[in-house]
């Protein structure tokens, strides 16, 4: 206890003394970068080692930091939910905090200290989101984060567009942490406490309308920070125009900040007592998750593409969480634990390729200063260590064995499964059977986009000047980069790991857990209790492994020997140019064929010919995708709200006649009322 | 019929004879004849406080009423009287409505104040029995002078006459506030109508007018 | 003795103006303005520490709230007295003042700030009346200070709604009166609201709900609760930045004081919630009202102006709401709003001297401009918008705490939803100003330090008070919260 409690506040005063003194120091911008993310990277070593130490030893950790006003105080408390989440955001930012150290490189003296600072700050306000334990400590560091998260999106502020985005986050982030504010005063009137521990008792007794209600809000509120659709709008936008190690903390574990606030809400206040509320999150995850990745499919911003990626992570997410739901309601509390532990792995997992990702897409931006994938290519014979962590990043997040990403996919399917078998109602049968198959799909096409993403952008011919002058980055973005690979290999081959931490988590939810101490065979072999749950890693590893020597042998055995013989290309007799390679557009075109009603694709072709039609002179060539929710959802909203606004500023006229007038009508119907 | 009752009823007329005046101002054309309907509206006044001061024998509302011939019967009427000059302007009332329908709205405003108050809301006291019902009517009149009018100085009219209203109405009902809030009052009117006299000087200056309708630029 | 020297020092340091070189003026504006801070702050701890205080035979009093509001007068008096040493310079610099009008502007502000010390300092309603017509006319040339159309216009409007409304008020307190002298006879004190406040459920309950309204009417105009605030973008948007800064962080609350005491009274005799119903149907209102307004705003002290609306509908909302948390909050939230808006207009100072414009689709690229007051700006705005870790987000919270805790769920919603919105608008234009490269003609340069000095005051405590409310400050709260429930 009292360790946990001096790691924490080491971990905080490091945190927040490494921000201050990179203000203090802006002067010299690389020993501010250098102590802010030091300061970053030993504060998270604490809070990793604190997070461990909660979950293995099941003593919560309770602080009172201070009060403000009587109903204004901030406490703090880890349980093993906030331990989890602790970890997850601390492995994060260990491998980011590494690898800022030489990305903070590409930004001019001042704002990169600047940047430091902020840094720092969000940071602080993720590990106090899922510590604070009570309403006002929640939204205050909750809103900070929004904030100071605001602050780092909109670094290159010089660019309307960056300044746009930003404003939509903030925006959209705002207006669903009302949803926020409004569910926890709910509760609040009901229990009479602003205390998390308070609502833990009182809540699963409440009013069947009052905890659907805040089900709805809790939804509303905490689904537009993940990002759920169509609550997701700004998430493509905002993540893509942030500084790549900010995109990195903000698509890895920002996000599941709001997976931290709906598990907490909905799991451990109100004990999820209705079905349907599972039903309805699948749904919404299942759509989400297909959605999002039909949309990074089709994207040739590598970073859009990996945040449409996260939407549709987040979407798996929740599909597990809608899964674990519905299980535990009806009593299948060992099989709702599976379900919960291929969530809540799976969101370690994406935090961790998803960060290798971003911080590979910000080497690829670092080394060639676009984002457009059509304009990259080849870049794997001048960055190869970078493009070697991409491709791990890349496999992890399309369920590749050997990596992490396989194994809670794999969890996922089988929980869905699961679901389908042992659930009474035939509807929800089909329901589960439905969802396992258009998430089954959605992993192929994760698989299609990232092979897009890494094929286009490192191999082949450099498409453009800049791609072709690209170096390899330094060593400390490697550095980062390396940590975080070696982090999805091991958890791919050694899930046992992942489970042992998510065991006191998914126990403390739904009574079960996956972990088992059954000795070594056991750690390599299966890791699961249940036959259902079961899975073999190492078997699977093997089994690929004598897959591909079978093969190999197979087609010696059948073909003979072969000859190998290197020559150029052959281009039917032209001479071989980048114009000539796959882009992103062509390789997406079959996809916005297949998912056109998604995606609503407007394709314009202008032929100019020189002697029609047979000799062809310029052929130019746009396409785009029409944004669907934003043309048919947002827009129409905002235009309704603006043009009703302009019509209520005509009050204000201008004729002191009218004012007085006013005064006038609200006399005469006051003293009416009065009477 | 006791001397009170005569009093109480004299009261009533004269107070009903502030409100024909005022209703004189609504119907008037020229912001001369306003000026001295005002004057003559607060001399009125003033010999209704000396009335109520005798009937209460409460020496303090001699003293108001003084006041109340002084500065509104004389200095704010001179005031106004003296921008007039200084700017010059056309000696002609502006209303958005016509005479006509001017008077129906006011009527209509005088039945509604005599509707809203009950009539034994100032019981306790004889002598208002009207005066709660004519300050409002004298309050609303002010106020639709102030909505109706175009000319700037009117609208200083119009609050004139809603203070009246109100000094009336404190008059009758409770002989007169405390001295010092009485002086205070009248200081506070003095100024004002010196400031707004000051506005609407500069006012003339800028925009060339003291219409203000058209004074509009400011919106949203 | 104190009350009385109090209110001399701004109205000699005032005449002093008109006599002197103009060489002086700086430091008696400064001398002056201090010494009123000094003596409102140490009357008020007086107060704070022993106990109400009476003087003149009753005719002055002061009890906790009322040294409350005269911390916040004489802290943002001095502030922006402060602050006009440097701007009306500037000002006269840029030709838009004449150098010799410089006498009656600082004649004018401070009888303007000694105005608004009387209104918190008498007991009698009627001399309370008085004083707060006296607040209208001593700002009123000060909105028309610039003597351009604009300015002008604005201040026309300005005295006139506001002494329109005001005579309703006046209306109302008759009408009190009368109730209170057929329970006291005449007397003196028949119109103190402490004597009102102790007779209170023997008034009649009707004439009170009656004289309610028209006070409520009638201060609110001047409060600039809607729709009764039409005067308010003008006056505020028009008056020179240091006369906005007291017009909207002070003006309004000595205003908004006025409502609270009648308010009191009010309550205790007509019971049933009538008043505080109605001050939460306006606050809502107003709220309401300065939504569309800020959103869709061209002008940036306009935008300021609205959000004083919106703010002071906040604290309306939240005295109606009452309870103790719902009174804490309206009360620190008072505080905060005066600290973070008087912030705001300097910083609408800054801006509009650097771009000399208010349009704010002329303005970008503050940051880069001025960093400093781009900063605040920043902050500033987020502040205003109850953003933590400022100050207002801890009021604001609370305000909605207690609507939830007394089950007002849809004005709790409400409240919420629409200061969301409002966040969505004010937002939208400070990030424009902040953000993106400044114009090529504008130079980089911060302004003055006396103007920085005088906006780190309020900065101090809108940082601090979010995370941190002094113990003795939420002591005095605590008590005025006892005062206020009876």
């Amino acid at each position: 206890m009292i360790i946990s409690e001096n790691l924490f506040y080491a971990s905080i005063l490091t945190i927040f003394t490494g921000g201050l003194l990179s203000c203090l120091l802006s002067r010299n911008f690389k020993v501010s970068t250098f102590i802010a993310h030091i300061a970053s990277f030993a504060g998270s070593l604490f809070m990793l080692a604190l997070a461990v130490i909660v979950l293995r030893e099941g003593d919560n950790l309770a602080i009172s930091l201070f009060k403000v006003t009587p109903w204004a105080s901030l406490n703090i408390l880890v349980d093993s939910i906030s331990a989890f989440f602790l970890l997850v955001i601390s492995l994060s930012v260990l491998s980011v905090s590494i690898y800022s150290l030489g990305y903070l490189k590409e930004y001019q003296s001042k704002k990169a200290a600047f940047l430091g600072a902020v840094f720092n700050l969000f940071v602080l306000a993720m590990y106090l989101v899922v510590t604070v334990d009570n309403v006002f400590g929640f939204l205050l560091v909750w809103e900070i984060m929004s904030v100071v998260s605001y602050f780092l999106v909109i670094t290159n502020h010089r660019e309307e567009r960056v300044r746009r985005a930003g404003f939509i986050y903030i925006v959209m982030t705002h207006l669903g942490t009302v949803f926020i504010f409004v569910l926890f005063f709910i509760l609040y009137r009901h229990t009479g406490s602003l205390n998390f521990s308070d609502f833990q008792s009182v809540g699963p007794n409440l009013a069947k309308n009052v905890q659907n209600v805040i089900f709805i809000f809790s939804l509303i509120g905490f689904g537009t920070k993940a990002g759920i659709m169509p609550l997701h709008i700004w998430l493509p936008k905002a993540h893509p125009v942030a500084p790549s190690h900010v995109s990195a903390l903000m698509s890895g574990v920002m996000i599941k900040t709001a997976i931290y606030g709906l598990i907490r809400v909905l799991f451990d206040f109100l004990a999820v007592s209705y079905t349907w509320w599972g039903i309805t999150i699948l749904l919404i995850g299942t759509f989400t998750a297909f959605v999002g990745i039909v949309y990074a499919l089709v994207e040739r911003d590598l970073k859009k593409l990996l945040a449409y990626s996260s939407v549709e992570n987040i979407g798996i997410i929740l599909a597990s969480l809608g899964i674990t739901i519905i299980l535990k309601r009806y009593g299948y509390g060992e099989y709702a634990a599976i379900a919960l532990t291929a969530g809540m792995f799976h969101l370690l997992n994406h935090s961790i390729f998803k960060n290798l990702l971003f911080m590979g897409a910000g080497a690829v931006l670092y080394a060639t200063h676009t984002k457009n994938i059509d304009l990259m290519g080849g870049l794997i014979k001048r960055m190869p260590w970078t493009a070697l962590f991409f491709l791990i990043g890349a496999m992890s997040i399309s369920a590749l064995p050997p990596f992490n990403g396989f194994i809670s996919e794999w969890l996922l399917l089988q929980s869905l499964l699961v679901l389908g078998i042992s659930v009474p109602l035939t509807s929800l049968k089909l329901v589960a059977f439905l969802v396992a198959a258009v998430l089954a799909f959605s992993g192929a096409l994760v698989a299609a986009a990232f092979v897009k993403a890494f094929g286009l952008t490192f191999l082949a011919v450099p498409r453009s000047q800049q791609a072709a002058e690209a170096k390899e980055v330094p060593a400390s973005m490697l550095a980062g980069m390396g940590i975080s690979a070696c982090f999805c290999l091991v958890l791919g081959v050694l899930p046992y790991l992942g489970f042992k931490v998510l065991s006191p988590v998914t126990f403390k939810i739904t009574g079960y857990s996956m972990s088992t101490q059954r000795g070594l065979t056991d750690i390599f072999m299966t890791g699961a209790r249940t036959g259902l749950g079961g899975i073999t890693p190492l078997a699977v590893m093997g089994f690929l492994v004598i897959l591909i020597f079978a093969a190999l042998i197979l087609a010696r055995v059948l073909g003979g020997k072969t000859k190998t013989r290197i020559s150029e290309t052959w281009t039917c007799g032209e001479t071989l140019s980048p114009e000539m390679e796959y882009t992103s557009t062509g390789f997406s075109h079959p996809f916005e064929v297949v998912f056109k009603t998604i995606l609503m694709p407007h394709r314009v072709k202008e032929n100019s010919f020189i002697v029609a039609p047979y000799f062809g002179g310029i052929i130019k060539f746009k396409s785009n995708i029409k944004p669907g929710f934003e043309t048919y959802l947002y827009k129409p909203l905002m235009d309704l709200f603006l043009r009703s606004s302009n019509q209520v500023r005509k009050i204000q006229s201008g004729s002191i006649h009218t004012y007085l007038s006013y005064i006038f009508v609200t006399l005469v119907i006051l003293l009416i009322f009065a009477k | 019929m006791s001397t009170g009752n005569m009093y109480s009823q004299l009261i009533d007329v004269l107070s009903f004879v502030t409100l024909a005046i005022t209703f004189s101002v609504i119907c008037s054309r020229r912001l001369r004849n306003v000026f001295i309907l005002l004057s003559l509206q607060a001399i009125l006044l003033s010999g209704i406080t000396g009335l109520v001061a005798f009937v209460s024998n409460i020496k303090h509302i001699y003293f108001a009423a003084a006041i109340t011939l002084f500065v509104k019967g004389f200095l704010v009427p001179a005031v106004l009287l003296y921008t007039l000059r200084k700017i010059s302007v056309i000696n002609r009332v502006e209303s958005f409505f016509s005479t006509r329908l001017n008077i129906v709205i006011a009527i209509i405003l005088m039945i509604i104040s005599f509707y809203v108050t009950e009539p034994d809301l100032l019981s306790q006291n004889p002598l208002a029995r009207n005066s709660l019902p004519i300050a409002i009517s004298l309050v609303l009149l002010g106020l639709f002078i102030m909505i109706s009018r175009k000319k700037a100085l009117m609208q200083v009219v119009g609050i004139i006459t809603m203070e009246n209203g109100l000094y009336l109405m404190t008059v009758s009902t409770t002989y007169g506030m405390p001295l010092l809030v009485e002086l205070g009052m009248f200081f506070d009117l003095l100024v004002g109508v010196i400031i707004m006299g000051i506005l609407a000087y500069r006012i003339n200056k800028t925009f060339d007018t003291i219409n203000t309708a058209k004074l509009n630029n400011l919106k949203g | 003795m104190l009350p009385a020297i109090l209110l001399i020092i701004p109205i000699i340091t005032a005449s002093l103006f008109l006599f002197i070189n103009k060489r002086l003026h700086s430091a008696i504006n400064l001398l002056g303005s201090l010494a009123a801070m000094v003596t409102g702050l140490y009357l008020s701890v007086s107060v704070f520490v022993n106990g109400p205080v009476s003087f003149a035979s009753g005719i002055f009093y002061i009890d906790i709230l009322s040294a409350f509001i005269i911390v916040i007068v004489s802290i943002i008096s001095f502030i922006s007295t402060l602050y006009s040493l440097n701007y009306m310079k500037v000002e006269v610099m840029h030709g838009s003042i004449e150098a010799g009008k410089m006498k009656w502007y600082y004649f004018l502000l401070h009888l303007f700030t000694s105005t608004m010390l009387l209104v918190t300092i008498v007991n009698n309603l009627g001399v309370m009346w008085v004083a707060i017509e006296a607040t209208t006319l001593a700002s009123a040339l000060l909105v028309g200070f610039y003597n351009k159309e604009a300015s002008l216009e604005a201040a026309w409007k300005y005295v006139i709604i506001c002494t329109v409304g005001i005579t309703f008020a006046l209306f109302g307190i008759i009408l009190a009166y009368y109730s209170s002298v057929s329970v006291l006879g005449q007397s003196s004190n028949a119109l103190n609201w402490v004597a009102l406040q102790e007779i209170a459920g023997k008034l009649n309950p009707r004439l009170i709900k009656l004289s309610f309204i028209f006070i409520l009417i009638g201060f609110g105009t001047k409060a600039g609760l809607a729709p009764m605030h039409t005067w308010l973008p003008d006056a505020h948007s028009q008056a020179p930045s240091p006369v906005s800064a007291l017009l909207s962080g002070v003006l309004l609350n000595t205003t908004l004081y006025a409502i609270l005491r009648f308010h009191i009274i009010a309550n205790k005799s007509v019971g049933n919630g009538f008043s505080s119903n109605l001050l939460m149907i306006f606050g809502l209102i107003s709220i309401a009202i300065a939504v569309p307004f800020i959103i869709l705003q061209y002008d940036f002290k306009r935008m300021l102006a609205y959000s004083s609306v919106e703010h002071i509908g906040i604290v309306t909302f939240a005295v109606g709401l009452g309870g103790e948390m719902g009174l804490f909050g309206a009360l620190l939230h008072l505080f905060n709003h005066a600290m973070a808006k008087s912030l705001m207009f300097m910083v609408a100072g800054n801006i509009t001297q650097k771009y000399k414009t208010k349009k704010m689709a002329r303005i970008k690229g503050v940051l880069e401009a001025i960093p400093y007051t781009g900063t605040m700006l920043m902050i500033g705005v987020l502040a205003i918008t109850g953003m933590p870790p400022f100050s207002i987000f801890t009021s604001e919270f609370i305000i909605a705490n207690a609507g939830f805790s007394q089950g007002k769920i849809i004005a709790g919603m409400l409240f919420l939803g629409l200061l969301a919105l409002i966040f969505t608008g004010m937002f939208y234009h400070a990030a424009k100003m902040a953000f993106g490269e400044k114009p090529l003609k504008i130079q980089s340069g911060e302004t003055s330090v006396t103007n920085l000095a005088a906006m780190t005051v309020p900065l101090a405590f809108i940082l601090t008070m979010g995370l941190y409310v002094p113990p003795y400050f939420r002591e005095v709260l605590d008590q005025i919260v006892l005062l206020l429930r009876g």
